[in-house]
């Protein structure tokens, strides 16, 4: 049973113990946030299931089989080189890039909310927006570890790659998810030390897209203008945020307890997803949502960490980037669930409902845990000995 | 990471070289990619994550902000002044009001002499008026709502529709059939309020026991029994707090904890009973209001009280009000009973207690007689019998001669035995000054003139002992008679009997203190001397054949504003005990300013007693007495 079962939990393994200190607490930081984000969705999710589909864990086994999906993903990824899966990473991309398109395809694509982010597969649906995340971090890893040594050619056509990216994800349309993968590409090539001319001439552009999307979609603009004063249309367009409120406000100190969340049973719009953190916040109080902000911020520091030991830019990239998209999403959503920014689609990762994010989310926890182990000298000379397998695009 | 592992993967890579050109041509370039200069690697890495901890930081003081400060919120379409915990706590829980009817008050029969009924209040709002959509003219509304109400024409209704569009109070206290009648009409813009009210079936029967509850929006009560005993009355409204949630647009409500729910299982079905009998109480009314038109009198009033334990079988003041139309009369001094309230001489009522007080002292025996000499000097004042001018002197009497004829100069005699001081002090041991806890509120203590003036002048104590120079309320003056009576004890009167279920089981009783005022011997004897009255003397108009009835009238002046006495203007009474071989009840009728020829105790206060006890004789059963049935 053992034997088997280390190929889905690293715990069961006995390697683990050679491993670096970086990838063992990550990789224990990122069992713990998975599994609170479970148990809080049981909670979130459970008043909902029961009414809508008569089975109080309906979400939470779906959930479960995302997790099941992310996990063969992690294992792939923590057990082979990081050169083996960077290999693959390109193509990835290019296949959700060209899966965002087909979202957009009229029929193809599942409408939600107005917006087309997913396809339908089965009864479950993919997300290549969110999916992208993993290879989208190393790919920019990549082409941003190079960026001087490349050459124009293969910088323009992967910064088009990318452009088109956002902008398949901003037509659907999704101005949050592209902001956040903006924000992070943006983030990244800061880490990379691109130089601060160029970073700011890209910062400018973007904030400009990002304007005139707001322009185009009026609902954007309410959203920004809601969040500032929620209680000019608290009935309507402002419901959202202000229940948000209201179930964060009466956590109070310590919370009502596990489960006891009054706000999830009918008033909290979205509880088991983008306003998860609401329900955890009322269940849990402040005690329990400072805990959580002390393991994000653990969590980045140890990815921080891993990063600065990392002797390579490409591997040290990854890190930052990864840090960026689960860090930054986390402080992103919770941000949202408290009123401190406009309220956008953004899962909080692995406490969200939704099986691309927790694949997403395991998968990009898988690569920094990944480059932790190599970050080590040993596991650099374990890499030395495979660089000229490492990367299929060098 | 093992080395089969690394092995597979080179193996794999191998399997999978790169087709484009595109891609390998930068392959050279990868080995020298990794080394920079460290230093300003780690500030741009301790940048982005600065950034991080920032947001996380700044996200720490909002979530501080929010859950432990809970600002009140202050937009304008904000609940106002309220934080929000408030206003989650607002929309999460709800109140449910459970109305409890205030507890019914019964008599000694359980007929209900107060309840809480439903009623219904009409408003109108003729901007809404509609059938089906269709406009409905006002004239045709006020049509069919006069010809509904009765009480209103159609053109004060259409008068009162054009003066507002909205929320006009048409009509209130609608029972339930005419609410039927008005919703049947399927007219919108006719809006019908329900409410409790409370209902007196009996109307003006009782009121001044019962009371009456007003109909503010909290109903309060505003006299008698509803008063005085709020506490036992009133079911507080019970309110829950529940939780509630929403789903598909329906609430769904949280009962919680048992405990709470438990309140309205201990709902008890107790109604408050009065000693009143309501037969009697009618019976004595009848009485009282056909001797109060016969002589015009001003008022009147009719205590039956119970000499045994002091509770009131019937209660009648008149002129007395409808509590279901209390707002009616303008005459607030009708809402006190004033044979509780009001202070009157008693006059010869109260000989038979100056000679219990005497009896009780040794100063006289039963036996003793006195010579009446039909007017006597006192003090420099000249006082006669009331029937001086025809009978003159009666010479030499027996104490129940005294009373037969309700002499005053035998009264004198009598009590001038007696030392002032004590004759004082026996006086207010009855309690004539003190203040009496009774359940109908406004109970006036009586008046003595002062101590120091009546030991003084033998005037005053010569005054007193025929029931002139001080004060009293009928009830008090029942209750002496009562220890008469019951052989010696002042008994507590009273009306509330208890709180008793629908089987009439007693819950609980007030408690009711008595102490002895005469000793039974005393009391024995008056009450034979007061048998005679009725038998022989003035109290012949209240004999009934076959049973033993003892009694005193009483024809007394009224005291005028100016201090002396008023010479047209008479209070008279007559006190009845029945029956006199195992004594029942005492039956007290006062009549306040009886006009015309002939107007003493005797003629009006006599036989409304007399009626009054032929009352209880035939709601009771009471048999004849056996012995001395024949008068």
């Amino acid at each position: 049973m053992r034997q088997y079962l280390k190929y889905l939990f690293s715990i069961f393994d006995s390697q683990v113990k050679h491993w670096t200190i970086e990838a063992r607490l990550l990789q224990w930081l990122t069992w713990v946030w998975l599994l609170i984000g479970l148990v809080t969705l049981v909670s979130a999710s459970y008043p909902e299931g029961v009414i809508e589909h008569n089975d109080g864990f309906y979400s939470f086994k779906r959930q479960l089989l995302g997790v099941a999906v992310g996990l063969v993903g992690f294992q792939a990824i923590v057990r082979q080189p990081l050169g083996k899966t960077l290999k693959l990473s390109p193509w990835l991309v290019l296949l959700m890039v060209s899966l965002i398109f087909l979202t957009l395809v009229p029929g193809l694509g599942k409408t939600t909310y107005g917006a087309s982010r997913w396809i339908g597969v089965g009864s479950f649906s993919l997300q290549p927006s969110e999916l992208i995340k993993p290879f989208l971090v190393m790919q920019a890893a990549y082409l941003f570890a190079k960026w001087k040594r490349l050459d124009g050619t293969v910088r323009g056509v992967w910064l088009i790659v990318f452009c088109l990216m956002l902008i398949g994800i901003l037509k659907q349309p999704n101005l949050s998810t592209t902001a956040l993968c903006g924000m992070s590409l943006w983030l990244m090539a800061v880490a990379a030390q691109l130089p601060w001319s160029q970073l700011l001439v890209t910062a400018f552009g973007g904030l400009s897209l990002a304007t005139i999307s707001v322009y185009l979609n009026p609902y954007q603009w309410d959203r920004i203008n809601f969040f500032v004063n929620p209680w000019i249309d608290p009935q309507n367009k402002g419901y959202q945020l202000i229940q948000s409120l209201l179930a964060i406000a009466s956590g109070g100190w310590g919370g009502s307890g596990f489960g006891l969340s009054q706000q999830k049973l009918s008033y909290l719009p979205i509880r088991s997803t983008d306003f998860i953190f609401a329900v955890y916040a009322e269940e849990f109080g402040f005690v329990g949502s400072i805990l959580l902000l002390l393991l994000i911020i653990v969590y980045g520091t140890l990815a921080l960490r891993v990063a600065v030991k990392c002797r390579d830019r490409l591997q040290q990239l990854i890190a930052i980037g990864v840090m960026v998209f689960l860090v930054g999403q986390s402080l992103i959503n919770i941000g949202v669930a408290t009123g401190s920014l406009p309220t956008t689609g953004l899962p909080l990762p692995f406490f969200s409902y939704g099986t691309n994010s927790i694949i997403a989310s395991l998968l990009l926890a898988a690569l920094l845990i990944r480059v932790a182990k190599e970050s080590d000298r040993g596991e650099i000379k374990d890499w030395k000995k495979n660089k000229q397998f490492s990367h299929p695009l060098t | 990471m093992t080395k089969s592992n690394l092995k597979r993967s080179s193996l794999r890579a191998k399997n999978h070289p790169n087709s484009s050109q595109f891609f390998r041509s930068r392959q050279s370039q990868k080995r020298t990619d990794g080394i920079e200069p460290k230093q300003r690697s780690f500030f741009r890495l301790l940048l982005v994550w600065g950034v991080l901890v920032l947001a996380a930081l700044a996200l720490a003081g909002k979530l501080y902000y929010l859950q432990i400060v809970d600002p009140v919120i202050v937009y304008q379409q904000a609940p106002k002044g309220k934080t929000l915990k408030q206003i989650a706590a607002g929309q999460q829980f709800t109140k449910i009001h459970f109305y409890r009817p205030r507890r019914q008050i019964v008599d000694r029969q359980q007929n209900v002499l107060a309840t809480d009924r439903i009623s219904y209040e009409l408003y109108a709002h003729p901007y809404l008026f509609k059938r089906n959509v269709n406009k409905v003219l006002p004239e045709e509304v006020a049509a069919r709502l006069a010809a509904i109400l009765e009480i209103e024409t159609p053109e004060k209704l259409l008068k009162m529709f054009r003066q507002r569009d909205r929320g006009i109070r048409v009509a209130s206290n609608l029972p339930e059939s005419v609410k039927q009648k008005i919703t049947q009409l399927r007219i919108d813009g006719l809006d019908l309020v329900q409410n409790y009210r409370r209902f007196y079936p009996y109307q003006e029967m009782v009121a001044e026991v019962v009371g009456y509850v007003n109909r503010d929006k909290k109903p309060l009560p505003q006299a008698g029994v509803e008063f005085t005993q709020q506490k036992l009355l009133e079911r507080p409204e019970l309110s829950w707090s529940l939780k509630r949630s929403f789903s598909n647009n329906q609430a769904i409500f949280y009962p919680g904890e048992l405990s709470q729910s438990q309140q309205l299982l201990k709902f008890d079905d107790l109604r408050l009973q009065l000693t009143l009998d309501l037969q009697l109480q009618q019976a004595a009314r009848q009485a009282l209001q056909d001797k109060m038109e016969h002589y015009r009198a001003k008022r009147g009033a009719v205590i039956v009280m119970d000499v045994r334990d002091g509770s009131i079988a019937a209660l009648v003041c008149e002129p007395t009000y409808d509590p279901n139309r209390y707002f009616e009369y303008n005459d607030i001094g009708l809402f006190k009973n004033w044979a509780i309230t009001d202070l009157y001489e008693p006059g010869s009522t109260f000989k038979p207690i100056n000679v219990a007080i005497a009896l009780d002292a040794g100063v006289i025996k039963p036996s003793d007689r006195f010579e009446d000499t039909g007017q006597i000097k006192v003090d420099g004042w000249t006082i006669r019998n009331h029937d001086f001018e025809t009978e003159g002197a009666r010479g030499v009497l027996s104490i129940a001669k005294i009373l037969q004829h309700s002499s005053n100069v035998g009264m004198i005699q009598i009590v001038e035995r007696l030392n002032r001081k004590d004759y004082y002090h026996s006086l207010q041991k009855l309690g004539i000054q003190e203040k009496l806890e009774f359940d109908i509120p406004g109970y006036t203590a009586g008046q003595l003139k002062d101590e120091v003036e009546f030991i003084v002048k033998p005037i005053e104590a010569a005054t007193a002992s025929f029931g002139q120079g001080f004060s009293l309320t009928a009830l008090k003056l029942i209750q002496l008679h009562g220890a008469i009576a019951n052989g010696g004890k002042l008994v507590t009167p009273h009306v509330i009997r208890g709180l008793v279920d629908f089987q009439g089981n007693l819950h609980w009783q007030p408690s009711l203190p008595s102490k002895e005022v005469f000793s039974p011997e005393t009391s024995r004897s008056v009450l034979e001397m007061m048998e005679t009255v009725v038998k022989e003397g003035s109290g012949q108009t209240a004999r009934i054949p076959g049973y033993r009835v003892a009694g005193k009238t009483g024809t007394a002046q009224k005291a005028n504003a100016v201090g002396g006495y008023d010479e047209s203007a008479k209070i008279t009474s007559f006190v009845g005990i029945f029956p006199v071989e195992s004594p029942r009840y005492a039956v007290l009728a006062v009549v306040d300013e009886p006009q015309g020829q002939y107007t003493f105790g005797s003629t009006v206060a006599a036989p409304i007693v007399k009626s009054v006890i032929e009352a209880i004789i035939a709601i009771e059963g009471i048999p004849p007495s056996t012995k001395n049935s024949d008068p």
